[in-house]
């Protein structure tokens, strides 16, 4: 592959999608139907404050959908991946085995 | 060349956690404690409302009551799993709320397996309650239906786990029943009871072995996510 393709790809990539966190929230949502904030939380192992603001940049950037509704009493806030975001997540895959090394 | 390696192991974590919250999520187990609880609830009933029809059948000397019991029994068996149904949606959640709550993307289970289901399970304790089947027989065949609609429905609604471990007891139950190991209190006209204990014996160890594999792959998932606890910065 040429250096002149390479920048190529490195320029489509997707800078929202590459960051780790906000990959693996993806990879999650790509596999489930909904997921909570707890969930999230669990799975990923990072504070409070660092999800909600990775979560609100996904949701700005139209990747994610979030659902607000009250169970019972309870507020409850769910999230699920937008067919965008499952396109730019598929795309960032597609470029980062195109940049792998053989 | 140290950035290329590092880029790979980030991408194998990644796409390592992302099979492990899979499994975690198909093999989130207790909810399973509800049927459970339902199906003892359904014998307990059951059993009185046989007995009790049945004598009241020979005190006034009607045979027939017998059908309108075991209509009342079938009845009551698969509206039970209705009532399931309505149970887990509303408190299947609570079992793991505090480890946060998602929901996969589940294929419905055709009706045509449903009645399958229905007819070769519960066909079996009709035949043998007219004296047609033999228990032997009608115990391994009702057994390997639900062991099959365990694998098939665990697989369908993306409960792979549940599914394998319950349905390969259920048919590991049928191929002992065939192979003529004897049923504890099975009289020759009546294994549903034992049918039921059976089930849900089978239906308890299940759950907690899936459970105990569930706490493993969360251990797993602490152990491989990429981020450690607390480490990600904040930037974009």
């Amino acid at each position: 592959m040429s250096k002149k393709q390479v920048n190529q790809i490195h320029n489509s990539i997707n800078r929202v999608v590459h960051e780790p966190v906000r990959l693996a929230i993806l990879k999650i949502l790509t596999s489930a139907k909904e997921v909570d904030f707890n969930f999230l939380l669990t799975t990923l192992g990072v504070t409070k404050g660092n999800l909600a603001t990775h979560i609100n940049k996904l949701e700005t950037t139209g990747l994610i959908e979030v659902k607000k509704e009250f169970r019972g009493k309870v507020p409850h806030t769910s999230y699920k991946i937008t067919k965008t975001g499952r396109r730019q997540f598929q795309k960032y895959w597609e470029n980062m085995k195109a940049l792998a090394p053989e | 060349m140290s950035d290329d390696i590092e880029k790979e192991k980030k991408k194998a974590d990644l796409e390592n956690l992302g099979r492990l919250v899979d499994r975690y999520a198909q093999s989130r187990s207790l909810p399973l404690l509800i049927p459970l609880a339902m199906m003892i609830f359904n014998v307990v009933l059951l059993v009185s409302v046989v007995k009790l029809g049945l004598a009241y059948g020979t005190r006034i000397g009607r045979n027939g009551i017998l059908i309108i019991v075991i209509l009342v029994v079938l009845w009551t068996f698969f509206s039970s799993i209705w009532v399931v149904g309505k149970l887990l949606a509303r408190y299947g959640g609570c079992f793991y709320k505090r480890e946060g709550i998602i929901e996969l993307q589940r294929e419905r289970v055709p009706i045509w397996a449903w009645v399958a289901y229905a007819i070769t399970f519960a066909g079996p304790v009709l035949l043998n309650a007219f004296w047609i089947m033999p228990a032997r027989w009608g115990l391994t065949i009702s057994l390997t239906s639900f062991g099959i609609f365990m694998l098939y429905g665990g697989k369908k609604h993306k409960e792979i786990t549940l599914g394998v471990v319950y349905g390969v007891l259920s048919l590991a139950e049928a191929a002992a029943t065939a192979i003529g190991v004897r049923a504890p209190f099975v009289s020759e006209h009546s294994y549903f009871v034992p049918l039921m204990i059976y089930l849900v014996g089978a239906g308890l160890i299940t759950a907690v072995v899936v459970h105990i594999y569930n706490r493993r792959i969360l251990r797993k998932i602490k152990e491989v996510r990429p981020f450690g606890e607390q480490q990600t910065s904040k930037s974009d």
